[in-house]
């Protein structure tokens, strides 16, 4: 796994070329973040589905999954993101199918099995867990992958 | 029933206790219907599975399930209600770890025990060598689901319908094999298994167990697995038996990107008195159930697997008995002593729409050895099953 976080992180930059434009210093910060905030998570999320370009700054991205309904009413964006409400950012930013449940009842808990399911979400999981950089960052990889080995 | 509450309320609570602390948890429900139509009759069995799970610390994982089952023809139904896989899982260290509770279980052999059982396991490293560890006790499992039936008094137990546990029985399994096995094995592992039979009593029977499993590849496509078991069989008030078993399978997986495999292969399971002592039901067919012992079966294959929402698997079975034992069948015919059982043919199909639900077809029909080991005119034995599971 240690190669796993590189490679991924190369299947980002590759699948969004305006990402490549990021610093390093940001890039960094995202690995180190223990504890992914709302902000943050919109942040990269949105940008690597396509949906907001890739300088757009925390405060927008955040808005803009808030606006969408993507994120709950209310949240702080300096909040921690659970991981089921990231995966569901994840799924309503990339489009993503889900099951007959998804389907009938869209929402976090939903999103949080499909990406389980898709095993986009590996290892030891919880959907209350914060989410850690390096863990965003290997979910956006396997999206990404998925997505251009599909389309 | 007020020791059934006591002992299953007493299961309960060990697991409960750790979700008490639970910082982190998730919970589901499970639905099954799964109708069947045989030469038997109608059968329907609706089962719900509702789960819990929840992280502990930073290195525990609590998973607790019960089970709901209604199983009606029409005419009779029952209700079943029991614990489901529930076990509480620490990895102190990577590649170690510690399980307790009740958990899946299945020798390497398939000729010895198979299902959810109840205790704790260990799984690590010894060396340069894979290893794990358990220690299991049947008596709180349901005797219906465990099928424990190695003696008379056992078969007893079965037919009370006042009694709901499965015999009392320790099982004590020791397995180990090399992480890296030499290169032209794909894997290498012995397993050591102690049957200890906890009634008491002049009608007992303890059993140990080795077994030697191999894989074994031949070029990109090809494999062979092999396994082979020696069982001793201790029956109270008599010798000691020795019983062996053994199965050979080689598959094929095809050039090209469609995800399917061939495979043939045998299996036999035989020694004194033809018997076999295997600790649970191990059915050997999927329309003609035998358990393994005396039993030996031939079976060619093919499964498929089309796209992710499809997968299709056909099977062959032809079944021999040993001259001294095999199975027991009301159509069996006690005057013969012809080997050939018949074949059995099995097809299914698994589609799965969404990633939470998927519906399974089979068919198959089993074809007896009418006027040679069973009785002139035994009719084909049919099966027409299906299931739809829903996760909520």
């Amino acid at each position: 796994m240690k190669n796993a976080v590189p490679l991924l992180l190369l299947a980002l930059v590759l699948a969004v070329p305006s990402l490549a434009a990021q610093s390093a210093k940001e890039m960094d910060a995202l690995l180190s973040d223990e504890r992914v905030s709302y902000a943050r998570a919109a942040r990269y999320v949105l940008p690597a589905a396509g949906v907001l370009p890739a300088a757009v700054s925390e405060a927008e991205a955040f808005g803009a999954a808030l606006e969408r309904g993507w994120l709950p009413a209310g949240a702080d964006p300096a909040g921690f993101i659970r991981l089921d409400q990231q995966a569901y950012l994840v799924m309503k930013a990339f489009s993503l199918d889900g099951g007959l449940m998804y389907s009938l009842f869209p929402g976090p808990r939903y999103a949080y099995r499909e990406l389980s399911y898709r095993q986009y979400i590996q290892g030891r999981r919880d959907p209350a867990q914060p989410v850690p950089g390096s863990r965003l960052v290997r979910i956006l990889g396997r999206v990404l992958d998925a997505k251009g080995g599909g389309e | 029933m007020t020791r059934v509450r006591r002992r299953s309320g007493l299961a309960a609570t060990i697991l409960l206790l750790g979700a008490v602390s639970a910082r982190a948890a998730d919970f589901g429900l499970a639905l099954s219907l799964a109708p069947k139509v045989s030469d038997e009759g109608f059968n329907l069995t609706v089962l719900a599975t509702p789960w819990f799970s929840a992280l502990l610390g930073e290195s525990g994982d609590l998973y607790l399930s019960g089970i709901v089952k209604l199983e009606t023809t029409f005419e009779s139904a029952t209700v079943l209600l029991d614990l489901g896989r529930s076990q509480l899982k620490l990895r102190p260290s990577p590649g170690t770890s510690w399980e307790f509770g009740r958990m899946p279980f299945a020798d390497e052999s398939g000729f010895v025990a198979s299902g959810l059982l109840d205790g704790a396991r260990w799984t690590g490293s010894l060396g340069s060598l894979g290893a794990s560890a358990g220690l299991f006790y049947t008596g709180l499992l349901n005797k219906k689901s465990a099928e424990i039936v190695l003696t008379a008094a056992d078969g007893a137990d079965f037919l009370d319908a006042d009694r709901f546990f499965a015999p009392s029985r320790l099982l004590a399994v020791l397995s180990a094999g090399p992480r890296r096995p030499p290169a032209f094995l794909s894997r290498l592992s012995v397993q050591a298994v102690g049957q200890f039979d906890l009634r008491g009593g002049s009608d007992t029977l303890h059993s140990q167990y080795l077994t030697l499993a191999a894989g074994i590849p031949a070029g990109d496509a090809f494999g062979f697995d092999l396994t082979a078991v020696l069982a001793l069989a201790e029956p109270s008030g008599a010798d000691l038996a020795v019983h062996a078993a053994g199965s050979v399978q080689v598959f094929w997986d095809p050039p090209g990107t469609l995800r399917d495999q061939a495979y043939l292969g045998i299996r036999a399971a035989t020694g004194a008195d033809g018997g076999f002592p295997n600790v649970t039901a191990l059915e050997q067919g999927r329309v003609f159930t035998p358990g393994p012992a005396g039993l030996a079966s031939g079976r060619i294959g093919y499964k498929v697997r089309p796209s992710d929402a499809l997968a299709a698997d056909a099977q062959a079975v032809g079944f021999l008995r040993f001259p001294d034992g095999g199975p027991a069948d009301a159509d069996l015919d006690p005057g013969s002593d012809s080997a050939w059982l018949g074949a059995e043919l099995y097809a299914s199909l698994t589609w799965t729409p969404f990633s939470d639900l998927s519906v399974l077809a089979g068919a198959g029909i089993f074809l007896p050895a009418s006027g040679g080991a069973f009785l002139p005119d035994t009719p084909a034995r049919w099966l027409l099953s299906a299931a739809a599971v829903l996760s909520l």
